[in-house]
């Protein structure tokens, strides 16, 4: 999955720290989440949402091996 | 924004390491006090009906400790508990594998005196390893 996480901190000027603590985790979380080394669960997902008073979709991005095996076609 | 700066420590990770530390702390000590008393002065070899109360005595500190361990782990954040994690699993499997080769090695006949300790320290550096290896990630 991909995420716009670190570009929508840096525009707000947040540091990864101050983001983890308005996030209630560790700024090596944050820095995990923004490198795409870890994604977050459902729960620290829409806490993401809140924070920054965006749709989750407008943050997280699907890689294509996240979509279902039929390309998401319905 | 400078890489430092981004680079900056949470309010919240201070207060959880201060925290850990905190309780972990008289853990250590306790044993390590305990450990050097009873090996310095507890004449564990005497053949006294205490002595096998003194000489398991440092496990009580390490209980504490494993209190210290759980709670830290109920607090930190779902991306650190997958860390710990990892190391403990590295810790348990180095400490399983050094005592299945212990065991192997004991059915050839040769015997090595203290190989108990091998298992103890070999897994808690494994896991020691680990934690350091999962803080840099």
């Amino acid at each position: 999955m991909k995420n716009h996480l670190r570009q929508i901190r840096e525009s707000r000027g947040w540091t990864q720290g101050a983001l983890a603590d308005l996030l209630g985790v560790s700024r090596q979380t944050v820095n995990a989440l923004e490198t795409g080394k870890y994604d977050p669960s459902l729960p620290l997902a829409f806490r993401i949402s809140h924070v920054f008073e965006q749709p989750i979709e407008s943050i997280f991005l699907p890689s294509p091996e996240d979509l279902p095996p039929n390309g998401g076609r319905r | 924004m400078g890489k430092a700066h981004q680079r900056e420590q949470a309010q919240g990770d201070r207060a959880v390491t201060r925290r850990y530390l905190l309780e972990l702390a008289p853990g250590i000590v306790g044993f390590l006090a305990l450990f050097l008393a009873i090996t310095t002065w507890g004449d564990l070899e005497s053949g006294k009906p205490w002595n096998f109360i003194l000489a398991v005595s440092p496990i009580v500190p390490i209980l504490w400790m494993i209190v210290a361990v759980v709670r830290h782990v109920r607090r930190i954040d779902e991306f650190q508990q997958i860390l710990i994690l990892q190391s403990f699993a590295l810790g348990f499997g180095v400490a399983m594998l050094t005592a299945l080769a212990i065991a192997l090695i004991g059915m050839t006949g040769i015997v090595v005196i203290g190989t108990e300790w091998y298992v103890f320290i070999l897994g808690m550096t494994a896991w020691l390893t680990g934690s350091i290896w999962a803080n840099r990630r």
